[in-house]
């Protein structure tokens, strides 16, 4: 890893759009937007925290949320009804947590953990999507990758490839200039 | 009921179908989010708000619902998690991606409600 001369400071390593003084993107916003908006403060705009790859990390997000809740709440109450269907989901939930964690942070090594957790989860919901219809009488209950996601609209079958390709699109050797994932560390 | 859903589920099934629609028309036409799609996700969190209160309401007075209390009350409070989530989102990332963002939540929400009210009826 190289050495950074300026530690990296996520919140603060793009300029502010506006000088101070001047109202954040004036124009863009309504009466909402005014009222609760925040005021002046510096944005990140690097490849992570812009466009696409905030609709990545807020689907990662719900479903972290959803698949934690579900089985936390599954352990906790009916455990002896499938214990191996609760646990791989408290495992999935687990991976999507990493997942969307590693998907906010920049740098090499979040990139890395970000595609493992993804190539995880894509091994998951292919191997216990095949698993549920192999031996179904496993899983007395369903778990977020149960036949391939489907409770979840396939979601969870689509996302880590959706997931894969961007971080292939992000990754900090691409060079690309319209993913400057470097320049956000630099 | 229609088709064995309550008026709960065809209000949220209205409201998540409409602010979708704008959002994603306002997505589709590169604008920031403005008081139409921030508005119709408020909207829904109000609709849940006014749910949640409801269902206050059915503890002291109505029939409980037929299933998990526990998983009911779950999903409710993590309904109401994603209006608001999506909205503070939507106030600090000023682009078009956040209509996407804020379109997300009508879907979600339909589902939601349409689980709390398997869980209400039917489980």
């Amino acid at each position: 890893m190289a050495h950074d001369p300026i530690p990296p400071k996520p919140d603060e390593d793009a300029s502010p759009v506006d000088p101070a003084g001047q109202a954040p993107v004036q124009g863009t916003g309504g009466v909402l937007q005014r009222r609760f908006g925040p005021r002046g403060q510096p944005v990140r705009k690097d490849a992570k925290s812009t466009g696409f790859g905030r609709v990545i990390i807020a689907i990662y997000g719900i479903f972290a949320l959803s698949a934690g809740v579900r089985a936390i709440y599954q352990i906790g109450t009916q455990f002896d009804v499938a214990p191996l269907a609760y646990l791989l989901s408290l495992f999935a939930a687990v991976v999507y947590v990493l997942a969307a964690v590693a998907l906010t942070r920049a740098g090499r090594v979040w990139h890395r953990v970000a595609t493992a957790a993804v190539l995880i989860e894509m091994a998951g919901v292919i191997a216990i999507g095949a698993w549920t219809f192999i031996a179904p009488d496993l899983f007395a209950d369903d778990t977020v990758w149960s036949h391939f996601g489907q409770g979840y609209g396939f979601i969870p079958l689509v996302l880590p490839f959706i997931g894969i390709l961007w971080l292939w699109r992000t990754r900090p050797m691409a060079g690309l200039d319209d993913v400057p994932l470097e320049r956000e560390i630099a | 009921m229609l088709w064995g859903y309550d008026g709960w589920f065809w209000a949220s099934v209205v409201l998540g179908t409409l602010s979708f629609l704008v959002c994603v028309v306002q997505a589709l036409r590169g604008k920031a989010p403005g008081d139409l799609t921030q508005g119709s996700v408020l909207l829904q969190e109000a609709f849940l708000l006014l749910y949640g209160l409801g269902s206050i309401l059915m503890l002291f007075i109505g029939p409980e619902a037929s299933g998990s209390v526990l998983e009911y009350w779950g999903y409710l409070l993590t309904a109401l998690i994603i209006p608001a989530g999506t909205f503070i989102w939507s106030l600090v990332e000023r682009s078009s991606w956040s209509n996407w963002i804020l379109a997300a939540t009508g879907p979600t929400i339909i589902v939601m409600v349409y689980r709390m009210n398997f869980i209400w009826y039917y489980q």
